[in-house]
C-alpha cells in the first residue's frame, strides 16, 4: 500500500483502545471519505485508491461497507496497474455475486481478458473466479476458454483460465457441452507443467462430479499420471514439496478415480495397484525415517497415503494392501500427532464396511485403543471416535461397546449426545441377541440422557415389543414399572411406561408387586408432574386399564374419577379426551368398549425410522464422489431392517388402512406408528396432502391443541376425485386422532362441550396484528404495479379464468373439495375441514405444464373477524409437480364478506396473478342442531321476534332442481350442514331446519329455518332466525341463492 | 472446495477476510467469532480439524494452523484432503514470511491489500491454484513490478516500528 494517509488512519484506529473510539474514528473517517466522492468531482487515481483502501480496511474491521462500490468500479479502468489492482480487490470482496454494479465490471474484465497483458489478463481471471456468476458465464466464457486453449497463453494465465472456467461452469454448466469439451479439457493433462495440470485436474474434478460418464477417458490418464509421479519419479524438481512429487496433483488424481468403478483394463488395474502399494509403503517410511524433519514431510506424504487408501477402500482392493494398511493406521492410532490419529479413526470407519472380514478383525484388534480415544480431550477425536466404534460393532462386541458407550454417555459433550444416543439406540437394536438387553439399554439411555432420546426412539421400543411374544412384553412391563418408579423418572420413561403398562401391563398383573391398583397409582403418582402431550397419552392408558380390569373396582372408580376431574381442563386435546373417555364408560356397553379398545395389531415390518435418521445422516456427510461406488451398497446389506421397496410399503399401509376402520382399535387408542409419516413415500400421486397429513407422529400421539390443525387435513368424508391412496392415507390418521369426536358424536349423540383454545387465538392475533401493519407500510409495492401491467396483456384470458373461477367458488361453497380456479398451466384445488369455529383449507397447487412455475407467491387478504394464519409455500413448482398449503381459519362472528386468497407466479416468463376468493362462508362454521321435538323449535323459534333485523323472510321463485323436496333437504343438509328437522311442519313439502353457528372462542348461536312452499305459483317462502341480524342475513342470502338456482 | 480464509488474532481480531461463496454480511460477521471462539479455546497439541459449526454445518471442516498471535483458518468442504489444506496453509506462511521477511501481525495490518494479493496467488475461486512457492513468488514480484512502475515509488516494504 505504501500510502501515507493510509497507515496514519490504521495507526490511529490501533490507538482507540475501545470498542466505542474505534468506532468514532471509524465513522469521522467514513463521513470524510463520503463527502470526497460525493463533492470531488475529479478525484485523483492516487486518492480513490486511497480512500478505496481504507474502506477495504474499515470492512476487515467489521464494518458494513454501503458506499462507494462504484468508485472500485471506475478504478477497474485506470491506468495504472496499482489503481487497478486496488480497484479489483475492492471488487472481490464488496460485490458480491448478484450484486447491481457486477453489470458495470463485466465489461471492464471482458477488455482485459482481451488485453494482450498477461497481467491484466490475470486481474480479470481472479475477478471472474471469485465473484462471477451466470451472468458473467454467459457474457466471458468465451473469452475465458480462449485463454485455456490458445498456444499463446503464458502458462500462469492458463492455469488461471482452467480455476475461472470451473466457476463459471458451476454456475451454468452450458458453457462446456461434454460433447465438444471433454476431449479437449482432458487433452490438457497430456501437458508438460504439474501446475497447468493440477488446475485441469481441478476443472475436470469439477465436471466429473456433475457427469462422471462422460469424462471416463479422464481414468486412464489419471492412472498413466501416477505412474508417472509415484513408480516412474519423472517430474520437474519445483514439484517436490519436502520430498514428495506435487502432493495436491496427486490427491486430485487419486479423488478422481474415486468417480468411478474398478478400471476393467487388466494393466491399468496392475499399475493402480501398485502405485497404491508404492504410496502406502512410502508414507509408513517416511514417518520412520523422518522422524527428526519435522511434521511437513510426513503430512505431504501422508495426504497422500490418506487418499490413496480412500481409493483402495473404494476398490475394496485385494486384502493384503487393506490388511497393510490397517495394521499402519493402527500403529498411528497411538501416535502423539493427534491428526494422524483423527484421520485414522476417520479412515478407519470407513475401513470397517469391507468385505474382507481379516480386514475388519485387524481393526477391531484396536478396540481398546479406540475405546480410550472416546475420552481423549480433543473433541474432534472423540467424534471420530464414536462413529469408528459404530462402524465396526457386531454382534460379538456389541455388548462391550455399547457398554462403553453407555457409561460414557454421562461424561460425552452436550454437541455431541444426541448423536451418541441415536447410535447407541440403533446398536442395541441391530445387535441384540436377546431383546430384553434391547429394552434395558434403551431403558438406561433414557433415564440417564432422557432429554435427548428422540421420540422415534420409544416409538421402536413400542414397535418391537408389540410385534414380539409375551415374554418380552412381560418382561418390558416389569422393567418400566421399575424404571418408572424412580423418583427422578424422565418424562420419556413416563411416556413408554404408560403406553406399555396400558397395553401390557396385565401380564404382570398376577404378581404382587405389580397389582393393577398399584400399577395405576404409579402412573398416578406421575401425571401432575407431565406435561399435557403425556397426560394425553396417560389418559388413554388409564381407559385402557378401565377396561382390562373392568371388575376391579377400585381401578374403575379412579379412573373415572380422573376422567370427571378433567372434563373441563384447559387445555382442549386433554379435555376432549377426558370427555370422550368419560362417555365411553358412561355409555355402559363394555362389550363396545371391549372392542374398542383391543390390543393393539402387530406393526407392519418396515424400516426402523431411527436407523433411518442415522442414513439419512450418513448419506449427507458421505463424501460426494462415493457415488456410484459400492461403498454405498454394502452399507444397505450391513443393514438389517430389510430396506422396504416403496410399492411394498404402500401394500402395507393401504392393508394397515383397511384394518383400521373394521377393528376400530387403532382408531381409539394412539395411532402409533412411524411409518406413514417418516418413511419416504414415492410422490408420484397426484395429491401430496397425505404426507403432510401423517407426518408428525408425534401429534397423533400427544395431542395438543395444535394438533387439530397440523394432522389431517383431509376429512374422512367426502374426498372428491377418486384418488384411492390419497383416500387411504387421508383417512387413516384423520378419523383416528382428531375426527373422533366426530364418530362419538353420532354414536352417542351428545354434544362436545365448548372448547377454549387461547393459545391459538392469542398466536393468531398476534399473526394478525403483525400483517395488518405490514399492510399499513407497504402499501402498493413496485413488483404490485408491474404485475399489474403485466396482467393487462392477459387480461382477456384471465378473466376467462376468473369466470369460471366464480362457478367453481360457487360449488366449493357447498362441498369440501373441489378446483377452484384452473388455466392451462396451473390448477389450485381445495381440500377443505371445518370444526367448531375452526376451519383448515389444505391448498394444492398443481403445475400442468412442462414448464417450472417460479417466484410463486400467495397471499390472503385479511378479514377482522377471521384470523387467517397460512403455511409457507415453495417459489418453484416444478413441471408436472404439486405442491401445497395450507389456510387456518378462526371464526370469531358472523361475516359477511370473504376472504381473497393472491397468487403471484411467473411462468415462461410472464407475471401471473390470480385472485381467488376462499370458499368459506358463514354456514361452514355451522353444525347441525338436532332439536327432536315440534315444541323445542318453536320455543326456540318464537324467542326471535318477528319484523326485526333478526328475521328475515324473502319469497322467490323456485328453480327447477328444488322443485322435489328431497334435494332442499339435501343441499342443507350436506352444502350448509345444517340438521332438517322432520315431522314439525306437517306439510311434507315445507322444510324446517336448525343450525349452530360457531363464533369467537365456539361461542354458539343458534340458526332457525323454514322454508314453506307454495306449489300453485312454484315460490319459496324462505325465514331465517337468528339472535344475530348478520349471520340471519347471510345464511337466508346463500340459502336463497342455491335455491333460485341464479 | 475451500470455502473462506480467515486469519484471526489471538483476541478475536480478523485480519484476513475472504469468502468464496456468497454470505451476507452479519453472517461473515457470525463466522469470524464462531470460528474464534471454537478454535481459540483448543490448545495447541489437539489436531488442526474442528468439525462443523453451526454457520457452516456439519460436513464443512475448519482446518487451522496457529503461528504465534495469530490464527490461519481455512474452511473447507469435504473434497479437500485434510493434510494437503494444512501444507497449503504452510505454503501461504511461507509465501507471506519471503515477502515481509520474518512476517508478523503488524505486517498483515498494515499491507493487508498484499496479503490478499498473495493469498490469490494460491487460491482462486475456492480452488487451489498453485502449490508451489517458486511460483507462488515469482507471480508475486511479477505484480511487484508492476507496482513500482505504475507507483514510481519504493516498493521494498518498509517496515513499520515496533
Amino acid at each position: 500500500m505504501d500510502m501515507r494517509g493510509l497507515s496514519v488512519f490504521i495507526s490511529e484506529i490501533r490507538k482507540s483502545t475501545t470498542k466505542e473510539a474505534e468506532q468514532k474514528r471509524v465513522d469521522k473517517e467514513l463521513a470524510k471519505i463520503r463527502t470526497k466522492f460525493k463533492t470531488s468531482a475529479n478525484l485523483k487515481g492516487y486518492d480513490r485508491k486511497k480512500y478505496v483502501s481504507k474502506l477495504l480496511y474499515i470492512y476487515m474491521l467489521g464494518y458494513d461497507i454501503d458506499f462507494g462500490h462504484i468508485e472500485a468500479v471506475n478504478l477497474l479502468s485506470a491506468d495504472k496497474y496499482s489503481e487497478k489492482h486496488t480497484g479489483y480487490l475492492a471488487c472481490t470482496l464488496l460485490l458480491n455475486e448478484g450484486h447491481e454494479l457486477l453489470t458495470l465490471i463485466t465489461n471492464s474484465i471482458k477488455r482485459d481478458l482481451a488485453s494482450r497483458d498477461p497481467n491484466d489478463q490475470c486481474l480479470g481471471l481472479t475477478a471472474i473466479a471469485n465473484i462471477g456468476g451466470k451472468e458473467q458465464a454467459e457474457a466471458l466464457a468465451d473469452d475465458v476458454q480462449k485463454l485455456l486453449l490458445s498456444g499463446d497463453t503464458k502458462l500462469l494465465v492458463r492455469k488461471k483460465a482452467a480455476l475461472t472456467l470451473l466457476r463459471l461452469y458451476r454456475k451454468y454448466p452450458e458453457i462446456l457441452p461434454p460433447d465438444a469439451w471433454a476431449s479437449r479439457v482432458i487433452a490438457l493433462l497430456n501437458g508438460k507443467d504439474l501446475g497447468v495440470i493440477t488446475s485441469v485436474m481441478s476443472l475436470i474434478l469439477g465436471m466429473v462430479e456433475k457427469d462422471p460418464k462422460s469424462y471416463v477417458e479422464a481414468v486412464q490418464k489419471a492412472i498413466r499420471l501416477l505412474v508417472k509421479l509415484v513408480l516412474n519419479r519423472e517430474y520437474s524438481n519445483n514439484y517436490l514439496y519436502y520430498g514428495i512429487p506435487a502432493p495436491w496433483l496427486q490427491c486430485k488424481l487419486l479423488q478422481l478415480l474415486q468417480y468411478y468403478s474398478v478400471p476393467t483394463d487388466e494393466g491399468l488395474m496392475s499399475h493402480i495397484t501398485q502405485v497404491i502399494n508404492r504410496i502406502i509403503t512410502g508414507a509408513e517410511r517416511s514417518k520412520q525415517n523422518d522422524k527428526n524433519k519435522g511434521v511437513s514431510k510426513t503430512n505431504a506424504a501422508h495426504s497422500v497415503f490418506f487418499e490413496a487408501l480412500n481409493v483402495a477402500i473404494h476398490y475394496d482392493l485385494d486384502k493384503t494392501v487393506l490388511i497393510t494398511a490397517t495394521q499402519i493406521l493402527g500403529k498411528y492410532l497411538s501416535e502423539r500427532d493427534t491428526n494422524l490419529r483423527y484421520l485414522s479413526l476417520d479412515t478407519m470407519s470407513r475401513m470397517a464396511y469391507s468385505q474382507h472380514n481379516e480386514v475388519i478383525v485387524n481393526i477391531r484388534k484396536n478396540q481398546d485403543t479406540i475405546l480410550l480415544a472416546l475420552k481423549d480431550p480433543d473433541i474432534s477425536i472423540r467424534r471420530r471416535a464414536l462413529d469408528l466404534l459404530y462402524s465396526m460393532c457386531n454382534k460379538v462386541n456389541a455388548g462391550q461397546i455399547v457398554g462403553e458407550l453407555l457409561s460414557y454417555l454421562p461424561l460425552s459433550d452436550y454437541a455431541i449426545r444426541e448423536e451418541l444416543v441415536l447410535k447407541v439406540a440403533i446398536l442395541a437394536e441391530k445387535f441384540a441377541v436377546d431383546l430384553s438387553w434391547y429394552v434395558d439399554v434403551i431403558l438406561n439411555l433414557v433415564s440417564t440422557a432422557g432429554d435427548y432420546v428422540s421420540d422415534d426412539i420409544w416409538h421402536r421400543v413400542v414397535q418391537i415389543v408389540t410385534n414380539r411374544d409375551e415374554d418380552l412384553q412381560s418382561y418390558t412391563s416389569q422393567t418400566v414399572f421399575i424404571a418408572m418408579s424412580s423418583v427422578a423418572a424422565h418424562e420419556n420413561t413416563i411416556k413408554l411406561g404408560s403406553y406399555i403398562l396400558g397395553e401390557f401391563g396385565y401380564l404382570i398383573s398376577n404378581k404382587e408387586q405389580f397389582v393393577p391398583a398399584l400399577q395405576l397409582d404409579l402412573l398416578m403418582s406421575k401425571f401432575d408432574m407431565v406435561s399435557v402431550p403425556t397426560k394425553c397419552m396417560m389418559l388413554s392408558a388409564y381407559m385402557k386399564f378401565y377396561n382390562l380390569y373392568i371388575q376391579d373396582s377400585f381401578v374403575t372408580d379412579s379412573v373415572k374419577e380422573i376422567f370427571s376431574q378433567h372434563r373441563t381442563f384447559i387445555d382442549a386435546e386433554l379435555q376432549q379426551r377426558a370427555n370422550e373417555y368419560y362417555k365411553m364408560i358412561e355409555s355402559g356397553n363394555t362389550k363396545l368398549l371391549g372392542t374398542l379398545l383391543e390390543a393393539m395389531p402387530h406393526f407392519p415390518e418396515r424400516q426402523s425410522s431411527v436407523m433411518k435418521r442415522i442414513q439419512d445422516r450418513d448419506a449427507e456427510r458421505k463424501r460426494m464422489r462415493a457415488h456410484g461406488g459400492e461403498g454405498a451398497d454394502e452399507e444397505e446389506e450391513e443393514e438389517p431392517a430389510a430396506f422396504i421397496a416403496p410399492s411394498q410399503l404402500l401394500q402395507q399401509n393401504i392393508q394397515l388402512a383397511t384394518q383400521a376402520p373394521q377393528t376400530k382399535t387403532a382408531s381409539l387408542f394412539d395411532f402409533l406408528d412411524d411409518g406413514v409419516g417418516t418413511t419416504a413415500l414415492p410422490n408420484d400421486e397426484e395429491d401430496l396432502g397425505y404426507n403432510a397429513s401423517s407426518g408428525d407422529l408425534s401429534d397423533f400421539i400427544g395431542g395438543g391443541a395444535s394438533s387439530n390443525y397440523n394432522a389431517a387435513p383431509i376429512g374422512n368424508n367426502n374426498i372428491g376425485g377418486g384418488d384411492m391412496l390419497d383416500e387411504i392415507f387421508g383417512g387413516v390418521p384423520a378419523g383416528i386422532g382428531n375426527n373422533s369426536s366426530f364418530n362419538y358424536q353420532q354414536d352417542y349423540g351428545y354434544q362436545q362441550p365448548p372448547q377454549q383454545s387461547f393459545t391459538t387465538n392469542l398466536a393468531s392475533d398476534a399473526a394478525n396484528l403483525a400483517a395488518q401493519r405490514k399492510q399499513q407500510m407497504g402499501g402498493a409495492s413496485i413488483e404490485d404495479l408491474m404485475m399489474a401491467t403485466s396482467l393487462n396483456e392477459q387480461a382477456e384470458q384471465n378473466a376467462a379464468v376468473h369466470q369460471d373461477a366464480q362457478n367453481k367458488l360457487r360449488q366449493l361453497l357447498v362441498s369440501r373439495d373441489g378446483v377452484a380456479i384452473e388455466d392451462e398451466n396451473l390448477q389450485v384445488k381445495f381440500k377443505s375441514e371445518f370444526h367448531g369455529n375452526k376451519g383448515r383449507l389444505n391448498i394444492f397447487y398443481g403445475n400442468k405444464s412442462n414448464q417450472t412455475i417460479t417466484q410463486f407467491r400467495a397471499d390472503v387478504s385479511q378479514h377482522p373477524l377471521l384470523d387467517v394464519t397460512m403455511s409457507n409455500v415453495t417459489p418453484l413448482i416444478a413441471a408436472k409437480a404439486q405442491s401445497s398449503q395450507y389456510v387456518n381459519v378462526v371464526c370469531k362472528g358472523a361475516f359477511s364478506d370473504a376472504i381473497t386468497l393472491v397468487l403471484h407466479f411467473e411462468f415462461n416468463r410472464k407475471f401471473f396473478r390470480f385472485n381467488v376468493k376462499l370458499p368459506i362462508a358463514v354456514h361452514k362454521f355451522i353444525e347441525p342442531l338436532p332439536l327432536n321435538s315440534a315444541d323445542a323449535f318453536f320455543a326456540q323459534w318464537n324467542a326471535i321476534p318477528k319484523d326485526t333485523p333478526q328475521e328475515s323472510v324473502r319469497i322467490f321463485k323456485q328453480s327447477e332442481q328444488y322443485l322435489n323436496v328431497d334435494n332442499t333437504k339435501a343441499l342443507l343438509r350436506d352444502g350448509f350442514n345444517i340438521a332438517v328437522l322432520e315431522n314439525i311442519d306437517p306439510s311434507p313439502l315445507n322444510v324446517v331446519a336448525a343450525g349452530v353457528f360457531f363464533g369467537d372462542n365456539n361461542n354458539r348461536t343458534n340458526v332457525l329455518l323454514r322454508i314453506q312452499v307454495n306449489a300453485q305459483k312454484q315460490v319459496f317462502r324462505l325465514t331465517v332466525r337468528s339472535q344475530d341480524e348478520v349471520l340471519t342475513q347471510q345464511v337466508q342470502q346463500y340459502v336463497q341463492q342455491y335455491l333460485e338456482g341464479a | 472446495m475451500i470455502r473462506a480464509v480467515l486469519v484471526i488474532n489471538n483476541h478475536g481480531k480478523a485480519r484476513l477476510v475472504k469468502f468464496y461463496e456468497v454470505i451476507a454480511f452479519e453472517k461473515q460477521q457470525r463466522a469470524i467469532a464462531e470460528c474464534y471462539s471454537l478454535i481459540s479455546k483448543r490448545s495447541d497439541d489437539v489436531c488442526n480439524f474442528l468439525e462443523g459449526g453451526s454457520i457452516w454445518g456439519k460436513e464443512t471442516k475448519l482446518i487451522y494452523r496457529h503461528y504465534a498471535t495469530l490464527y490461519f483458518v481455512f474452511i473447507v468442504d469435504e473434497s479437500e484432503s485434510e493434510l494437503g489444506i494444512l501444507d497449503l496453509i504452510q505454503v501461504f506462511v511461507e509465501s507471506l514470511d519471503k515477502c515481509f521477511e520474518n512476517v508478523c501481525e503488524l505486517d498483515l495490518i498494515f499491507h493487508s491489500d498484499k496479503v490478499s494479493y498473495i493469498l490469490d496467488e494460491i487460491i482462486m475461486g475456492g480452488l487451489v491454484l498453485e502449490t508451489n512457492k517458486e511460483e507462488i513468488m515469482q507471480a508475486i514480484e511479477e505484480e511487484n513490478k508492476l507496482e513500482i512502475a505504475s507507483r514510481k515509488e519504493s516498493l521494498t516494504v518498509t517496515k513499520i516500528k515496533r
